[in-house]
């Protein structure tokens, strides 16, 4: 568990300081295929490593500039009352892609599982 | 099997979110990108503290060092060693701050807005290619191609903006970019010279020449110059009466025989008239009356305010040149301030220089149309327009020209068809552009009288009162832009374009443009009004602006002894109402309304100022539209929106007279007074406040009645400055109106060996929305209250004196910059 959140972690966050949002999804489903031991794993790793990297970022910016983008953000999108809770929203959307992303690499991986044999199975490992 | 069904509907879900959250649905932003704190608006965030110290920064394209000195209110001071780093550097802090105000001007100006915002904008698109924008951009360009030293300047300053732009990762676009999902477009000259053709626009744009032209045929020639033409007893012109007008050489051009032989009512044709509020208050004294013993200076041009502002406070010092003050986004140089020896500022003229000339025109060949003039057929110019569409078909379209100007179409509706080509020619000073940007790189290097005056002579349109205070202890005003010299009245009404004789005649020459210098009441001063006294021999217009602003500020100046800049900052803040003042005692001595006697009594009792606080303001408002309204609205659907004024009004009130319009023609048994129209127009007012605001008659205040919202430039709401609570009136010297008109920048200036000046605008230096430099100076602006301008005689003052500096170092081109300002 901690391992698969770990990896997700470094390389999404890799990916994002280099390319653009979307590459979390290849990210996050990679380290999954190669490491997550279970659907819950895979789930929560990647939504975990990606929420939290999203979220953190957004509220060091938030804090650091003392509400005011987030402030204007919430009155152009209409919800002024959710503007200090704005970087919670960039987390769980985020995270949202880096779950599903997670979950889709387990599956590929228990798909390529049931049609290969352990040995090969183990020399990828 | 059970896995690969999972995984395939897993699959697909993600590739679904990922395309959705990626795509740009309508108006929303990519919704992802949008919301990443890496890519999306929370880049925007930037820090609420200011930096401190010295950074270093390496830049390209940069021939010497350069140090850009930020002070405490985020106005970058520019220190370069010769003119091509100075103007480089201006294009590129202005971009760093203001880069989206500067692409969507640019795409406004050439009527290329469907490009970012689709097909909604055709409309706006194609009223600006039909005016000729681009057309007369074109022009203007060519003139300064011709003059090495300005295109320098104007090179070095789009280098400047292209080297920002260049270094720009996509997350650090403008939060508006991210909105649109649209890139930087490389800065040009020509766009810089499509902001002055859009300023050119709104300051020299308005025509009532459709309006005139159909009055005429209503209501006949006595009654259009008796009621339209008339001007107002209270007028005070900017530049009275001067003795050698008589002793000028050159006279009036005489009247040619077919000077009004375009009676028909003219009805499909579109002219978009710019706010008729769009002008200033310019003031200087002379040293006498100063505490000082040195001239002071006063200025504050009223535009529509937006976020972020028209204006961008600079400093540029080079070796030949140290001038402060505000610049426009777009364009370089100083445009309102001052050096060490002389301050100036600027309001509008509004002469008569848009006039529409009637024209037979017919269709030769599939692309060529001809048009009668002068006893032949002549073949118009043509451009070919494309209107590259958002996410649609390109639209094409031929435009075509007179000598006179653009041939305006026929059909002004959205539409994906090509228009007809009309009978109806612009002539328009906008298209007959002189060097505008030389005008201002001398001025701001000018030292005294003579070379202020020579600067102005580079002014076509759209033409200024500009007014000078210097160090020498002189004071002046000069009305500058370029006049035709036409008969009395010539394109008061749409002309018969078929005439050589109706054509517009040489301009009168700048020498004899309205002018004076150290007059003897010691003060000079122009609020848009009419330019000079009536023995000027040459016609510019009309109807300027009404006389209660300059007559107030006047007025004022006149008492003024041993003044300070306190007196000044008043006299900008000053709300008194002049037309009320003496308008609204004539309208209270002849009603006879038993409606609401308490709330009359205090219209009695007000003292004119226009205050949020009260209601009373609001009362004088509403009532005098609607008694205007009134007195006017039969009539107006036959002469569309040009109406005898309030003044004219006013004057007859005073005199006792009655004028036939008065009465109401839809009623034909009664012939309406005064009286029952102002009895009525008061009980609608009353009516109409409890429709709007409730009974409770404390809802009522002015500042509801004139709230003010300064809206974001692309109209994004939550980006704007709303509910803003503030005194003032149109025709108050604080001339605030809603919704969003009114002093966009108030300047004032102290002459002497430390120049001193003080300034404000509603906005910030930063156009980030999500910078604490957005909104930074708005508080201040609302309170009425100036900042002290920073002026820096050297780098030694601001290092000591600035925020933080910035020392440029000039890169090799192989180099990259370092992108480590922020």
């Amino acid at each position: 568990m901690l391992k698969t959140f770990l990896y997700t972690l470094v390389l999404v966050s890799l990916m994002q300081i280099y390319s653009v949002w979307w590459t979390l999804a290849p990210a996050a489903l990679l380290v999954s295929f190669l490491s997550a031991k279970s659907e819950k794993d895979a789930i929560l790793s990647g939504f975990l490593a990606v929420f939290l990297l999203w979220t953190s970022l957004a509220l060091f910016r938030d804090v650091a500039n003392a509400g005011i983008i987030a402030t204007r953000i919430g009155a152009l999108l209409g919800v002024q009352g959710l503007s200090p809770l704005l970087f919670l929203i960039s987390g769980l959307l985020g995270g949202l892609v880096g779950a599903l992303s997670s979950y889709v690499g387990f599956q590929l991986k228990t798909v390529r599982q049931a049609k290969t044999p352990p040995s090969a199975h183990y020399e990828h490992q | 099997m059970k896995s690969i069904i999972k995984l395939t509907v897993s699959t697909l879900i993600l590739f679904s979110l990922l395309f959705a959250l990626d795509h740009k649905w309508g108006g929303l932003p990519r919704i992802a990108p949008f919301f990443s704190p890496f890519e999306g608006f929370w880049v925007q965030a930037s820090g609420s503290t200011q930096p401190t110290g010295t950074l270093q920064f390496g830049l390209p394209g940069l021939k010497d060092g350069v140090q850009v000195t930020y002070d405490s209110l985020a106005v970058p001071h520019i220190f370069a060693q010769n003119d091509h780093d100075l103007y480089f550097m201006q294009g590129f802090v202005t971009a760093k701050d203001r880069l989206w105000q500067m692409e969507l001007q640019a795409y406004a100006g050439a009527g290329r807005l469907t490009e970012l915002l689709g097909e909604t904008m055709l409309d706006y698109d194609r009223y600006q290619r039909r005016i000729g924008m681009v057309y007369g951009a074109e022009k203007f360009l060519a003139i300064i191609e011709k003059d090495s030293v300005i295109l320098n300047a104007l090179n070095s300053y789009t280098e400047g903006v292209n080297a920002w732009i260049e270094q720009l990762g996509e997350a650090q676009y403008p939060l508006e970019y991210k909105l649109l999902d649209i890139a930087p477009e490389p800065w040009t000259n020509l766009k810089s010279c499509l902001f002055i053709m859009t300023m050119t626009y709104d300051l020299a744009g308005r025509s009532r020449d459709l309006e005139m032209t159909n009055a005429r045929v209503a209501f006949g020639q006595e009654w259009v110059d008796k009621y339209l033409v008339t001007r107002s007893s209270f007028m005070h012109p900017i530049i009275p009466s001067q003795k050698n007008w008589e002793q000028w050489e050159l006279k009036q051009t005489p009247r040619p025989d077919s000077a009004d032989s375009v009676p028909a009512v003219v009805q499909d044709l579109m002219h978009k008239q710019p706010d008729e509020n769009n002008g200033s208050n310019n003031w200087a004294l002379s040293g006498d009356k100063t505490v000082s013993g040195y001239p002071m200076l006063a200025s504050d041009p009223h535009l529509n305010m937006t976020a972020p502002s028209i204006w961008y406070q600079i400093q540029l010092h080079s070796p030949n040149v140290n001038a402060v003050g505000v610049s426009f986004p777009g364009a370089p140089f100083v445009i309102f301030g001052f050096n060490e020896k002389i301050a100036w500022g600027e309001t509008n003229v509004d002469a008569d220089v848009l006039d529409y000339y009637a024209l037979e025109t017919r269709k030769a060949a599939s692309d060529k149309v001809e048009y009668f003039y002068e006893g032949e057929w002549v073949e118009a110019t043509s451009r070919l327009e494309n209107y590259k569409v958002r996410n649609a078909e390109v639209i094409t379209e031929r435009l075509y020209y007179s000598h006179h100007g653009p041939i305006v179409p026929n059909n002004n509706a959205i539409t994906l068809q090509p228009s007809e080509v009309g009978n109806t020619a612009m002539k328009w000073i906008g298209h007959e552009p002189d060097n505008i940007f030389r005008l201002f790189y001398q001025l701001n290097r000018a030292a005294n009288y003579t070379e202020f005056k020579e600067a102005l002579s580079y002014m076509s349109g759209p033409a200024q009162n500009f007014v000078f205070a210097s160090n020498d202890g002189d004071i002046a005003m000069y009305v500058s832009g370029t006049f035709p010299n036409k008969w009395e009245g010539q394109g008061r009404y749409i002309m018969d374009g078929s005439k050589a004789e109706n054509d517009w005649p040489p301009r009168i020459p700048f020498e004899y443009n309205p002018h004076m210098k150290n007059p003897e009441r010691g003060f000079v001063s122009s609020a848009n009004q009419r330019s000079a006294a009536v023995d000027y021999p040459f016609w510019l217009q009309d109807q300027q602006a009404p006389f209660s602003r300059g007559k107030r500020i006047n007025e004022s100046l006149a008492t003024l002894d041993k003044a300070t800049v306190e007196d000044f900052r008043k006299l900008q803040m000053d709300d008194f109402n002049y037309r009320a003042a003496l308008m609204l005692p004539e309208m209270l001595k002849r009603t006879k309304s038993p409606v609401e006697p308490a709330l009359l009594d205090s219209l009695a009792n007000w003292d004119y100022t226009h205050k949020s606080h009260k209601i009373v303001p609001t009362l004088w408002q509403v009532w005098s539209n609607n008694f205007h309204q009134a007195l006017t609205a039969d009539e107006r659907r036959e002469y569309g929106n040009y109406r005898p004024s309030l003044e004219v009004v006013l004057d007859l009130m005073l005199a006792n007279e009655t004028a036939p319009w008065f009465d109401d023609i839809s009623t034909e048994e009664i012939v309406e007074t005064l009286q029952m129209q102002l009895d009525t127009s008061w009980e609608k007012t009353i009516q109409d406040l409890i429709k709007r605001y409730g009974e409770d008659a404390l809802s009522w205040k002015w500042a509801k009645y004139n709230e003010v919202n300064i809206k974001h430039n692309a109209q994004i709401s939550g980006l704007g400055f709303e509910g803003i609570v503030t005194n003032g009136s149109s025709l108050s010297p604080n001339a605030i109106r809603a919704p969003s008109h009114g002093p966009s920048w108030r300047m004032i200036v102290e002459m002497g060996p430390e120049v001193k000046g003080y300034g404000v605008y509603p906005g910030g230096q930063s156009g980030n929305p999500g910078s604490s430099n957005y909104d930074r100076f708005l508080q201040k602006w609302i309170d009425g209250e100036l900042f002290p301008i920073h002026f820096y005689r050297n780098t030694d003052e601001a290092n000591a004196q600035g925020q933080y500096s910035v020392m440029m170092r000039a890169n090799r081109k192989d180099q990259l910059a370092q992108p480590t300002i922020k």
